[in-house]
């Protein structure tokens, strides 16, 4: 084993003793036992990272954290590329990390972090290939809109925590009734139930997780199946307290859900190729846990919970087990091979494992899911949930045989000859994976306690263990068996069913994600069309664009604004200064009249002086002296400039002309009512006495203005330095650019 | 291309060093008088703008020895070390220190890092200023 191989042995045992340290302390959770740690984050702004370990978090953490070091190792052996391996690492870290961030954050924006950073992670997986422009479009994809769900949630998160009275989500949870009794319910509400749409591919956002399938297959096992995916999910349980039970929730949750269910496994059977199908069936599986929790009894909730951990066992081991066919044998579509049993034994039996749990094969979790998913459902008067839940079902039956069995089984084809024995490490993971999903499915006693505590918490009424078990025999079984029945009759048909689906795709032009591509079209050709006309890269444009933009605005504030007091302005004025006023203006009309570059350049250097002597006889003389020195040297700077170019010819025409002249009175115009309109406000005199108090016995100086700037507002002064020095060095680089170019040519 | 002026060459000779002497009286008072490094750092690199006016830029440039995007970054090191200097002391960023030194006769003296942030204010004004001068004067 290469060093560098070594070096990522704690990626694995890491996770792994996480995950074991959160077996051994289930039964507590079970219990009702909750662990709490709060670290600072930014106190001053009243953040912390408030933890929170309770049965919920720790369903989804064991998940997180098992699925992460099984996928951890599995990588070491996917990767033939100790460079790529190393950047995957890296993800994948950041991303356990972000995700078990998730699942145990108490504080809604520590939960709001995690939650962006879980997309952030998500985006630079799908990207992974980033030389492959298909990689980089489903990379964006799945960006965009899974932030802006992000966006959402900040939303959401804010307005939730403002009705509850605090940003714990614990207390949130706890006070369900003041939260849905709040007029920010229903946009609170709304909000986050987009953002969890987004983040579990619902309906009409599904289209960025089929294309995240760019990704590396493990990263899509973990991230695109098992959990990420998932957070939506977990979303809604965790604040179901909270938000659910009202009708908005039943009028949302579950309709988004049985839609998503019923399209995902429509769009799932249409395809041939593993990864594609596998993830149209995650969208399926997500839409399936959605409806229940919308559904909201006490078995749909637990169903919807028993539904996650089989899900994340069996999708997680069946996307493995597809790395491993395109590890080894190169394969990507399962229509086109065949008897890879054969080559690829130990692969073989967990696909087989999976893939029963995925159809609902009694003896496994994917069965006792689906069952107590028909016995939430049946009591209802309404058959649209049961409906949608039967096809998806039914359809993922037909999936899995599509895509996990068939491949295996009937004489060799499609794979090369020399197909290698896989390493352990890509066998291992999923094999383990598929068998838990089987063990647990004989013995439901391992997975029931903790998953009936999650259900507990999520329903906010007590959800026994007993409940979670097999049913016995009853209308959901013989349902069960009609699932499975019509699951390979669909089976049978599917090549009828996938040639009829393209047509009707191809007749109603939705193609995948089509909605997509024409926003982001639309998008392009706004930016185009607003960048030939404001981004233009003329400073004239601009400025005139800013100085309208701002007088305009400014022009409305002042119009909605108490006109202000302006008797008695200029009373205080003395011949003096009304002679500099007359020597400034006469100054700035000759050097817009200037037919020479260097008159209006001396002009405008007399209008500096005459401002800086205004300020002189007003008793700033700190100021004053600034303002000299920085007028001479501008004049010098000017002329230098003005030397490089050539002879001033009249290039504007004389509607240009008077139209900037417009544009420069009215701004002037508004400049100077404001300035007088300012003088007439009365500041709070305390802030300038306070300076001048301090000034001495605080900072050891007599001239305020100097300890203003270097100690009371350092921190300006400190940023203006670093503002003067860039634009040094910007000069610099711009000229020396400019000429090393020239040289050039 | 620029025509030297005798009277301009020798009244530099004389000002060039008056204005820096200037320019750091203007620094140093600064705190307790009309002053500080932002002024006195213009005025400093004016004093070398007039040398280069009269001898060319590449004469004040040589004169000056240093390459003026060094003393800038000097400067930006120094704002930058008075501003996080008070950490050390466990005191809050920017925290102005002082220290007072008796001089016997002459009374005493207080010294604190807002002298040395003004300074460093003056070098980064002073660098600034002139590489932008300096740019648009190469031939």
């Amino acid at each position: 084993m290469s060093r560098a191989r070594l070096a990522r042995i704690p990626l694995v045992l890491v996770p792994a003793a996480l995950a074991v340290a959160l077996a051994v302390s289930a039964p507590s959770l079970v219990a009702g036992r909750a662990f709490e740690r709060v670290l600072p984050w930014a106190p001053s702004a009243g953040l912390e990272t408030a933890l929170r370990l309770d049965a919920l978090s720790g369903l989804f953490a064991l998940i997180v954290c098992a699925i992460g070091a099984l996928v951890a190792g599995y990588a070491g052996a996917y990767f033939d590329d100790d460079h790529a391996l190393r950047r995957f690492d890296r993800l994948l870290a950041l991303f356990t990390f972000a995700m078990l961030a998730l699942v145990l954050a108490d504080d809604v924006f520590f939960l709001y972090f995690a939650w962006e950073l879980t997309s952030v992670a998500s985006f630079f997986l799908i990207g992974f290939d980033h030389e492959r422009a298909e990689a980089r479009d489903a990379a964006r994809h799945a960006l965009l809109v899974t932030v802006a769900g992000g966006l959402a949630l900040l939303a959401g998160l804010v307005m939730l925590s403002t009705a509850a009275g605090t940003t714990r989500i614990s207390e949130i949870v706890a006070r369900g009734d003041i939260v849905r009794a709040h007029e920010l319910y229903r946009p609170a509400f709304f909000t986050i139930a987009v953002a969890a749409f987004t983040k579990s591919a619902q309906v009409p956002f599904h289209s960025w997780l089929p294309r995240a399938m760019e990704a590396p297959t493990p990263a899509s096992a973990y991230l695109h199946a098992a959990t990420m995916v998932k957070a939506g999910v977990f979303l809604l349980a965790r604040f179901a307290p909270a938000l659910a039970g009202t009708p908005e929730w039943t009028a949302l949750v579950a309709p988004i859900g049985g839609i998503t269910a019923v399209v995902g496994a429509a769009r799932a059977i249409g395809e041939t190729r593993f990864k594609p199908a596998l993830a149209y069936s995650t969208v399926a599986a997500l839409g399936l846990v959605t409806l229940l929790l919308g559904i909201g009894t006490t078995y749909a909730i637990a169903a919807a919970m028993l539904y996650v951990v089989a899900h994340a066992l069996y999708k997680g081991a069946l996307f493995l087990h597809a790395g491993v066919v395109q590890h080894q044998a190169h394969a990507k579509d399962a229509e086109t091979v065949g008897g890879m049993a054969r080559a690829l034994p130990h692969s073989a039996v967990a696909a087989l494992l999976a893939g029963a749990s995925m159809a609902g094969v009694p003896a496994t979790l994917g069965f006792l899911a689906k069952d107590l998913a028909y016995a939430a459902l049946l009591p209802d008067a309404a058959y649209a949930p049961l409906a949608s839940a039967f096809v998806a079902s039914a359809l993922f039956v037909a999936v899995a045989m599509a895509v996990a069995a068939r491949p295996l089984l009937g004489p060799r084809r499609g794979i090369p000859d020399d197909v290698g024995r896989p390493p352990a490490w890509l066998w291992g993971p999923p094999l383990l994976l598929a068998a838990l999903g089987v063990v647990a499915g004989v013995a439901p006693a391992l997975v029931t306690p903790l998953v009936a505590a999650a259900a507990s918490l999520v329903a906010a009424r007590a959800v026994p263990a007993s409940a979670l078990v097999f049913h016995g025999v009853g209308v959901e079984l013989a349902l069960s068996v009609v699932t499975l029945v019509v699951g390979v009759a669909v089976f049978a048909a599917r090549a009828h069913l996938r040639r009829a689906g393209a047509a009707l795709s191809r007749a109603l032009h939705l193609g995948p994600a089509s909605g997509y591509e024409a926003t982001m079209g639309a998008l392009a050709r706004v930016a185009k069309v607003q960048t030939r006309v404001l981004q233009n890269g003329i400073l004239r444009v601009y400025t005139l664009v800013t100085l309208v933009v701002i007088a305009v605005v400014v022009a409305i504030a002042i119009a909605h604004a108490p006109p202000p007091d302006l008797t008695g302005a200029l009373d205080d004025l003395q011949p003096r200064q009304v002679g500099l006023g007359a020597f400034i203006i006469a100054a700035a009309l000759f050097a817009v009249i200037a037919a020479e570059r260097f008159a209006a350049v001396a002009a405008l250097g007399a209008v500096g002086f005459g401002v800086g002597a205004l300020f002189l006889d007003l008793g700033a003389p700190d100021l004053a002296m600034t303002q000299f020195v920085v007028e001479a040297l501008s004049v010098v700077v000017f002329v230098l400039a003005f030397r490089r170019l050539p002879r001033l010819p009249l290039l504007s025409s004389s509607a240009t002309r008077s139209r900037d002249a417009l544009v420069a009175l009215g701004f002037g115009a508004l400049v100077s009512a404001l300035a007088l309109a300012a003088a007439r406000t009365n500041p709070d005199p305390s802030v300038s006495a306070w300076f001048l108090e301090q000034s001495l016995p605080a900072a050891h100086g007599h001239n305020v203005v100097n300890v203003i700037l270097t100690d009371f507002r350092s921190v300006d002064t400190l940023g203006e330095t670093i503002v003067v020095a860039t634009a040094g060095f910007g000069v610099f680089a711009l000229l020396r650019l400019r000429a090393r170019s020239g040289e050039a040519r | 291309m620029i025509t030297r002026s005798i009277i301009l060459q020798a009244s530099a000779r004389v000002l060039q060093p008056v204005i820096l002497f200037f320019s750091l009286v203007v620094l140093v008072r600064g705190h307790d008088e009309p002053g500080g490094g932002f002024v006195g750092g213009l005025a400093a690199a004016a004093g070398l703008v007039l040398h280069a006016i009269a001898y060319g830029y590449d004469s004040a440039r040589r004169a000056l020895r240093i390459d003026t995007r060094a003393i800038a970054a000097l400067g930006l090191a120094i704002v930058i070390i008075a501003a996080f200097a008070p950490l050390v002391f466990g005191d809050p960023l920017l925290r102005a220190e002082w220290a007072t030194l008796p001089l016997g006769e002459l009374g005493e003296i207080s010294l604190g890092t807002p002298l040395f942030f003004d300074a460093g204010v003056y070098l980064v004004v002073y660098g600034s200023a002139l590489t932008i001068v300096f740019s648009l004067g190469r031939e």
